[in-house]
Formats: C-alpha cells, structure tokens, sequence
C-alpha cells in the first residue's frame, strides 16, 4: 500500500457508508408485503368477498387471474399487463384457461355458438342481400375485418352483434351492460363490482359460479326464439303494457321497452324448478372443441336423455365424480354408478335411478332431489305410426309466434357497431306484423322428425337512400319458418284431432279446413291480398293444401308436410273423433282399415263429412 | 485531495494513458460488483418453475432485494458500456499494433463475452421480454449451419428447464470465460480499487433513484417487446432479413474484423481498420435507428 492510499479512499468509503445506513433505514421504512401473501395486491385493494369458495383470494392471491406483477408496490409496475376482467376471451387462455387451472375450456368456448354466432351468421349470409367475398365463418373474423359491410353483415353488426362471448364487458346500465365478457358473462353471480370504485381500499369481488343462476341465460335468450321468455311462461306480448294498472302499463316489462303476458310455463319449471343448467351439460353449452353451424349439433340433451335414460357410464372416473359434485361446495348426493351419458358423452351425476321406472334428479343450484317417472304408456310413446313425432310436437303448450319481421335500413343515418364499438352509416329500425301465442305450427324437421316450427324470421328489407327516398328496387324479403324446441313443455297434449284436423298445426295457417273427395279445402282468416306485403298466402301459412311450400324452412332438409303427409294425417282426422284410443284396433294397420272401410267391409258409425 | 486515479501516471499521451486505463478499471470492478451482487441474488433466485413470480418476489419481497437487483444490473450495464469504451479507445489507438495478438485475441474475446453475458441475464429477468430473447436466441443459433442445431441445445432446453441452461452459462460459464481471458489484466486492476469504490458509491447512490425497466407479466398482452438495449440493430433487422445474414452475420462480422486485426499481416492494411471502423459506425447507425424505429413499427403492429 503506498502511503496516502487510505485517506484517498477515506471519502468514497464514508459515502459508501452512508449509502449502508440509508440502505438499512430504507428497508425499514419501506412498505412489505406480509410474509406467506400470495401477492402484494392486498396491500391497496382489500376483497370483502372472495370471488369463489374454490377462488380464495387469501390462498391464491389476485395476479393468477389478473396478471399484473404480483410483488411490486409501485401503481404503473404493479398494474402493467393487469385485466380487468379474467374471463374474457381475448385473454382466457392465459388467465381461466392457464395450465393448472382450465386449460382445455377456453378453447372449447371459442369454438362453442354463443362465441361464434356462427348460427346466426350463416343464416344471414345465406338468406339476406349479402357478397359471397365478405362472408365470414365467425364473429372473430367479422371483427377483424375492415370491410363485412353487406346488408347481411351490417345488420348483424348493428342488431345481432351485441350478443356474443367476444364482446367486452362495458360498465353500461341495464341488460346490454350485462352481456359478453367471455367466461364471466355466465359464471358470475352478481355484477356488485361493475361501477366499483377500486381507488377504494375495500370492494366487493363479483362472486364466481358455477350454478349458473338463470337470469344470467335469461339477459341474451329473451329475442328471436325467445326461449328464455317461454320457459318461464312469459309471451313477449305487443307492446302496449296492457293490462294497465293504475292508469299506467303494468308491471311485466322486459328489457328494450317491451312487455310480457305471463302464461303456462315449462312444466320442468313449474312443477320441478328446475333452471337451465338442470339440463344443458357444460359441453352443450360451452361446446365440445367442434364448431357446430347450428345449435342444435352443439346441443347435447334431449328428453330422452332423462325420460329414456341409457345407464352407459359403468365406470366413472372417481375424481372426477368427486369434482364435479363438490364443485362450488355443494355436494349432490349420488349412489354408485351406473351413470347416464348425455349424447355427448357427459355422465349426467346428478340424474339417479330410483325404483319403478321412477328417477331422481338432483337440482344443480340447491341439490333437492325431484323424483320423475321415464316415458309413462310406451303404447302410445312407442306407437309406430307415431314414430316421427318429435316430443315437442305434441308436448309444447305454446311457441310465441312473430309475424313479418320488418327491416327498414336509413342510409342517411348512423347507427353503433357493436363490434367496432364506433357508429358507421346506415341506421336500421325493426317493426312486426303482429305478435301470436298458440300451439306451433308442426313441420319436418332435418332430422326427419315432426317437431314444431315458427316464423324464423319474415324478412321485409326497405331501404331509404342518403335523402330519406324509398328505394324499391333495392327491397328484399324472405319469408322463412324456423323448427326449435319453445321450451313450453307440458303434461297434457291435444287430442287427436287437435292435430290432424287443425290447419293451423298442419302447417295451412288459422282458418277453415274442410276434408272433401278432390282433397283439402282451406279457407283462410288472414286475407293475404289486403296485407300491402305483396304475398299470395296467409303469412302464417307454411304451405298450401296441396303440399306446395310457401315459405322456406331454416334448415337444410327440413320442410312443411307435403301433399302425401298431409293427406295422411287428415286421412286419420276423419276418423280420429271416434276412434280416439291409441288401442283402437283400427290403428293396428290403419291403411288395411282404410281400405276395408271404403270398400264397405266396414260400416262407420259416423257420417263422414 | 485528490484520489489515486486522478493522478498522473505521466507519459506523453496522458489523455489516452489515463483515460483508457480507467474504463478498463470501471469495467472490471463493474463486473466484480455484477459477480458479488449476482452471487447475493443467486441465493434466491430459482431457474425453474414460475421465474416470473419469483424474481418479482425477490425483487419486492425479500429484503434488500430490490437494492441488489438494481446494483446487479446497474453494474452489468456498466460492464459492458466500460467494457465497449475501453475497447473502442483501445482500437481507435490502433494499439493492436504493438500488441501481442493473442493479448488482442483475448481483449477482443472478453469484449464480445461481454455481450452474451448481459443477453442471458435479461434472459434470466423470466418476464415476457426474457422469454422472447431467449426463443429469439435459441431459433437464431439454430440458424447457424452444421453447428446450430447442437449450439442451440447447448444455449437453451426449450420448455419446463427453460431458464436452467442460461443462468448456467449467465452464472458460470460466461464469467469463467472473462475472468480467464482478462488474463494478466485482473492482477493490474485489482489493486486499483480507489476507482472501484468510487463506481460502487455511485451505483449505491444510483440505486435510490434509478427505476428499473419494468419486468413484463409473461402473459400480458403488450406490444413494443424487445430485447436488451444492444439488440434492438438486430431486432429492427430482422424485421426484413433472413435471421442467418442478420441474426448472425451481421453482428458477427465486425467481431470477426476486429479479431483479425490482432494479426499483423491484416492490421498492417491501414484500410482494414478504417473499414472495421465504418462497420461500427454502421452498427451504432442501425441502433439508433432501431432505438427510434422500434416503438413506432411495435405502435402499429400492436
């Protein structure tokens, strides 16, 4: 060491001294994370409420779902990359779908209907004013494209798009601030936290389920189809608010200004209480990793996968069993298997075999058992002249029925993409003929079955220029009849000729029906001649007395009765006001006793009209 | 007063003299204090499992962690712009003249090691950048023919060992490297060590107030990723070109030239350096550009 060094390092190694004791006073003041924290997200945001049982946020902290960097106390650290909201599915898989958590779902909900649209989208392209070189497959690549402006598009850019799981969750009032945001816009039980203040130490997390409680189906299912409605037994009526009370419209008012009647509803509803997770499996819902064109092949229950159960499960998985029941810390009480398999192969844990044909059915959202018979009368379930006969047809109370879906587009005004979140040109309104309950009108099927079929949709398209001017030659109508289930399931079915001799079943429209030698005869109430929309036929007719369809059908392969099948069954009609038993030996071969009958072999007690 | 390093040594170019040796003093006790404080966070620091959230808890939650992470890279940085100072001196002297070539050879080497080393560190940060360069590596060196499949196996594993491979060679392999090529050079510097206190006082005073880049979630989605500071050429450049000619052989090439500048029979061409030269300046160009260009391109992709 040369004489000098250690005063010449006498400054640096005070300073170095200084920076120790800053360091220590540093690292006592500073604030810190509780040791065994999760993360250090508590430090300024306190939950009251974990968001699930099985999503502690004591255990698992915030940053697994909401990212961020879960350690840093500095507000721009802390806070880069965070989401807002997990479940949506712009993010899902790295958030809901990570690897130790759901990693097989979010690719099956993006592949699934309600994220797709693919249904609704298809539809359109297919039957609305549409360039085959915009069309698109899904609601993804609609939004990725500049251009899908066709009228098809448009349409569904503006009425249609607000419904799908793509869709990010706004802090918007009423039932539209409700819609979308991926997983969360069904596994969430209340949306306590929408308009949080989160600047605010404490907050109520929005609570995660997997009871999925109804309402939340409820805020999308309630148009078109509106089977959300129907189940609980509630008949999107006209509008007026009637039956007034007080002066004022009454109480049953729907979301958008509309108004309801309340009439019979599903009997799973009003004698079971059953919701629709008592019947939709996870898979039928949020897909099975196949995009399906319609839901009808992603559905994945039918009545007789309760009614007619099949025990094919002999061997399940027990961790999986357990899983399941205890999911959201309710427990569903099962026996030993053999279990039921859905279609789709979901075991159905929660549908037991009891005893005489009976089974037991445990609600999903409470656990109460309801006991339920199988298919009652296999004489009349199993009758082979009824084999095409759909449960629907004949066990739907009630299908609502909207008539003449009237599109008017206003070029001269703007209306909101709801993709785009932007307003574009064009501003569309929608209007109805008129609005009916009764029982559907029944028609094939694709999958060659008889099942009830309503207007899905009679569509009037008027355009109006950049000046307000009418233009017809840019007019376009469709007039198409959709099969679906209503979900009005009722106990108790018309009798016989409830069918074979009711026009408006038959698919003719509401009027007279009048049986003769040179075939059927119908006199119809709607005068279709005085209705300005330029049609020949009663708009709810689906095809004419001799089979001639009048209006298309929302499938492929599915149709009305043609003049063979509707000369069949009112063939039987005549004869069906006496011979009303199912046992009646007439109908042990109908078309031998037929034939005996003209013949003369066989006398008929009533005179045949 | 005045301190040690300060004084004169004498000389007729005192300016080059002193100031060349005092980079080549910063850059060695910014590795040292990079070694230690490596050495003090290795203690915590798992190359396995989620790296992201454990280096975020040893950053945040461990005591003093922040404060050695900070001197830790604070230092690291400084190494390698020391390092890249000296050497630039070093070549601007033209002292590979009157140097032993395998003096020149090892310099040279310990300059590009340098590089890696700070590379495999970002690498080891196990955030979204991290991840990125160390895929961006491992596909570069996969690039290279013959050799590249075996090279890449030897930088990196790709899945759940991601980060074992570089924090082995950020933590053993690289600074062995270096410390054997600096050779003679260490002995020297180690006894200047009023200059070392001096870096180490100012990084202590540094990390108060110096803020860290910010670790990105790896799942986040953000756009505007990039690489270390030193990269970012060769990031813009890969944008358009084949990774072999930009990944590799454009950053390659000027190394290449300045080894061969230790053998007399090509430093002895006065245009050859010039050349080498005018390659630098190109590179340093291209960073520029890339610093200027790279959040505009990421502002319109993302």
């Amino acid at each position: 060491m040369k004489p000098g060094q250690k005063s010449d390092h006498f400054i640096p190694l005070f300073l170095l001294m200084i920076i120790v004791a800053l360091l220590f006073l540093h690292e006592v003041i500073r604030k810190k994370i509780p040791p065994g924290s999760p993360d250090g997200c508590a430090m300024c945001h306190e939950t009251n409420t974990d968001p699930s049982v099985s999503h502690p946020v004591a255990v698992m902290g915030c940053a697994v779902c909401h990212m961020g960097n879960p350690f840093a106390l500095d507000k721009k650290k802390a806070h880069l990359g965070l989401i807002r909201n997990p479940g949506s599915l712009q993010v899902a898989q790295k958030t809901c779908g990570q690897p130790e958590c759901h990693p097989d779902l979010p690719g099956r909900v993006k592949k699934s209907l309600m994220a797709t649209n693919q249904g609704i989208l298809s539809v359109m392209q297919n039957l609305w004013p549409h360039n085959d070189a915009e069309s698109v497959q899904n609601v993804r690549q609609l939004t990725a494209l500049p251009t899908g402006r066709s009228m098809a598009l448009d349409h569904y850019r503006k009425m249609c798009g607000g419904c799908h799981l793509w869709r990010p969750r706004y802090p918007q009032l009423g039932e539209i601030g409700k819609r979308g945001g991926g997983c969360t816009d069904c596994h969430i039980q209340e949306l306590v936290c929408l308009n949080s203040d989160l600047s605010q130490k404490k907050f109520n997390h929005p609570e995660l389920t997997t009871h999925i409680p109804d309402e939340n189906c409820l805020k999308c299912h309630n148009r078109s189809a509106r089977i959300g409605l129907s189940y609980y037994g509630r008949f999107e009526s006209e509008g007026y608010g009637t039956p007034y009370q007080h002066g004022e419209p009454g109480p049953r008012q729907l979301s958008g200004n509309r108004f309801y009647l309340e009439l019979p509803s599903d009997v799973h509803h009003s004698k079971a209480g059953l919701t629709c997770i008592d019947c939709h499996t996870e898979k039928g819902i949020m897909g099975d990793g196949k995009e399906y064109q319609h839901q009808e092949d992603q559905v994945d229950i039918t009545c007789n996968t309760c009614h007619t159960p099949e025990y094919r499960l002999k061997d399940p998985d027990p961790d999986l069993t357990r899983r399941l029941l205890r999911g959201n810390g309710r427990e569903t009480p099962v026996n030993a298997g053999p279990f039921i398999l859905s279609p789709k192969e979901s075991p159905m844990y929660n549908l037991k075999a009891v005893s005489d044909g009976k089974l037991k059915l445990f609600r999903k959202r409470d656990g109460k058992e309801i006991v339920f018979s199988g298919v009652l009368n296999p004489k009349i379930h199993k009758a082979e002249y009824h084999r095409r006969l759909s449960c629907q047809a004949c066990h739907s109370a009630w299908i609502p029925q909207c008539y003449g879906c009237h599109e008017n587009l206003f070029l001269q005004a703007s209306q909101k993409d709801w993709l785009t979140g932007e307003k574009s040109p064009g501003r569309w309104t929608e209007g109805r003929s008129y609005l009916r309950f009764r029982r559907p009108t029944l028609g094939i099927n694709s999958g060659d079955s008889i099942g009830p079929f309503a207007p899905g949709c009679q569509v009037y398209i008027e355009v109006f220029d950049q000046k307000g001017r009418h233009q017809p030659e840019e007019s376009h109508r469709h007039l198409v009849m959709a099969g679906f289930d209503p979900h009005t399931t009722t106990l108790k079915v018309p009798d016989c000729e409830g069918c074979h001799l009711d026009p408006k079943i038959l698919g003719l429209g509401t009027g007279a029906l009048k049986i003769t030698e040179k075939g059927l005869v119908f006199d119809p109430v709607y005068q279709a001649a005085a209705s300005g929309l330029g049609i020949d036929f009663p708009l709810d007719a689906f095809e004419s007395p001799d089979g001639t369809p009048f209006q298309l059908a929302s499938r492929k392969n599915s149709r009305p009765f043609n003049k063979e099948e509707l000369d069949r069954i009112t063939r039987v009609g005549l004869c069906v006001s006496c011979h009303d038993k199912y046992d009646d030996k007439i109908f042990n071969d109908f078309n031998d006793s037929f034939l005996r009958f003209q013949a003369g072999e066989v006398a008929c007690r009533k005179e045949v009209p | 007063m005045t301190c040690s390093f300060f004084q004169s040594q004498g000389g007729s170019s005192f300016f080059s003299d002193r100031f060349g040796r005092s980079l080549a003093i910063l850059s060695w006790w910014a590795f040292i204090i990079a070694l230690v404080s490596g050495i003090v966070l290795s203690f915590n620091y798992r190359p396995w499992g989620n790296v992201y959230l454990a280096l975020s808890k040893l950053t945040y939650q461990f005591p003093y962690g922040i404060f050695f992470r900070k001197l830790h890279y604070l230092s690291g940085q400084c190494f390698l712009l020391f390092a890249l100072a000296h050497m630039s001196e070093h070549f601007l002297r033209r002292t590979f003249l009157h140097m032993k070539p395998i003096e020149w050879l090892r310099l040279v080497s310990a300059f590009f090691l340098s590089f890696p080393l700070v590379f495999t560190g970002f690498i080891l940060k196990g955030d979204k950048e991290g991840i990125f360069a160390g895929e961006v590596m491992v596909n570069l060196a996969r690039e290279i023919p013959i050799v590249g499949a075996g090279l890449a196996m030897l930088l990196l594993k790709p899945g759940e060992d991601f980060f074992l491979r570089p924090y082995l060679h950020h933590t053993v392999t690289l600074p062995l490297l270096v410390i054997f090529l600096l050779g003679g050079h260490r002995r020297r510097l180690f006894l200047e060590k009023g200059l070392g206190l001096l870096l180490l006082v100012i990084l202590g005073v540094l990390t108060f107030f110096y803020q860290l880049p910010p670790d990105i979630p790896p799942r986040a989605e953000i756009a505007g990723i990039t690489g270390p500071w030193f990269f970012h050429g060769i990031q813009l450049l890969l944008r358009y070109g084949s990774p072999l000619m930009v990944g590799i052989l454009w950053p390659m090439t000027p190394i290449s030239f300045m080894l061969a500048l230790a053998f007399p029979l090509v430093s002895s061409f006065r245009q050859f350096w010039i050349l080498t030269g005018i390659l630098w300046v190109i590179h340093l160009i291209v960073l520029c550009v890339a610093w200027f260009l790279l959040p505009i391109l990421a502002g319109v992709s993302g």
